[in-house]
């Protein structure tokens, strides 16, 4: 075999050997951001009970109902962590009547959509009110 | 696609090069039935003057296009012309130990990915995902990052290879058996024994 044959034989088969190493795999797509519909349109607003309670409305709404199983509200009192207020909720409006209406209060609130599959979806933007107590 | 087709075009060019002087030749005796006396003279001053393309593949020559065929540079340093093999070893060894690195690395963060994917599957509430796929994301862009490295150095070591194999066809010259023993270089770096010394010995020629 001639000897620039052999030349030309190592270099093919070392460019091929480099053409054949593994490319990147694709990254799957993300699903959270659209597994459960995010709750928007938050707004809240209050008034009294007669039995000394205030009573905290918030409405919100969703752009769809695909995988969605309920909601849950998280509240946050003067500013303070927020912590779980009330799950299984089947509409888009939650009463909050467990403050009395003996102080002042900053309130705040945001809702979690939960999907039929449990997916907690991405929350809602936060909404605040501040509530002052009647004479 | 386009590396298969780069990678052809400069295999066949490197090949048309070898080639085309040897067919130039076979043409001119084709096309030279009968000359005159100056013809001839030119004739023989051509046989006299090779041309750059002109390989003569004497025993030793092959050996070395062996040598750095399978260890880059070491067609050159055993042609005499160590400083160039070092030059070349180093730089293909450096260029393909990157890239090895790079692959390596590359594959590593893929493994990774894999297992945050998995991660990502079992969260189940938003805010874990968006964090764990923040993470996908930049393992993703650091793993491209060392793809793109392992083809560069790739690229580079097969040019320092093909540089290599081209140097010791046309650029480098014999410089016969004896020249380890009797040369004067300026650097000499070779196994020595001198009283109780034995080892590797530097030697610098200054002039």
């Amino acid at each position: 075999m001639n000897k620039k044959t052999i030349i030309f034989i190592f270099m093919l088969s070392g460019s091929l050997y480099l053409i054949s190493c593994g490319k990147a795999e694709d990254i799957i797509s993300p699903t959270h951001y659209s597994r459960v519909p995010r709750p928007v349109n938050l707004s809240v607003n209050y008034d009294t009970t007669s039995t000394g309670m205030y009573r905290v409305n918030i409405n919100w709404t969703v752009e769809s109902t695909n995988n969605l199983k309920d909601f849950e509200i998280y509240r946050s009192i003067n500013t303070g962590t927020f912590f779980f207020l009330s799950g299984g909720i089947n509409s888009t409006n939650f009463i909050d009547s467990t403050l009395s209406n003996t102080d002042d209060y900053s309130l705040a609130f945001f809702v979690n959509g939960r999907g039929i599959d449990r997916f907690v979806g991405q929350s809602s933007d936060t909404v605040k009110i501040t509530v002052t107590k009647t004479f | 696609m386009r590396i298969i087709i780069l990678t052809l075009i400069v295999v066949i060019i490197f090949y048309q090069c070898i080639f085309s002087i040897d067919k130039k030749k076979e043409n001119d005796k084709e096309n030279s039935a009968v000359k005159n006396r100056y013809e001839l003279f030119d004739d023989f001053k051509m046989l006299d003057e090779p041309g750059f393309f002109d390989v003569e593949f004497t025993p030793r020559r092959t050996k070395a296009l062996i040598f750095s065929t399978l260890i880059p540079g070491s067609g050159q340093t055993f042609l005499g012309d160590e400083i160039k093999g070092m030059g070349i070893s180093l730089a293909f060894y450096g260029t393909a130990l990157a890239a090895v690195i790079a692959h390596n690395n590359s594959q590593g963060r893929e493994d990774r990915i894999r297992v945050l994917t998995q991660d990502y599957n079992s969260k189940g509430n938003y805010n874990d995902a968006e964090k764990v796929w923040q993470t996908i994301l930049a393992e993703k862009t650091n793993r491209d990052n060392d793809y793109d490295r392992r083809t560069i150095f790739t690229w580079l070591a097969v040019g320092v290879w093909v540089y290599n194999i081209f140097d010791i066809l046309f650029l480098t010259n014999d410089q016969g058996e004896n020249e380890f023993s009797q040369n004067n270089r300026v650097i000499d770096l070779n196994l020595a024994a001198y009283n109780d010394f034995k080892g590797v010995a530097l030697k610098l020629n200054l002039p």
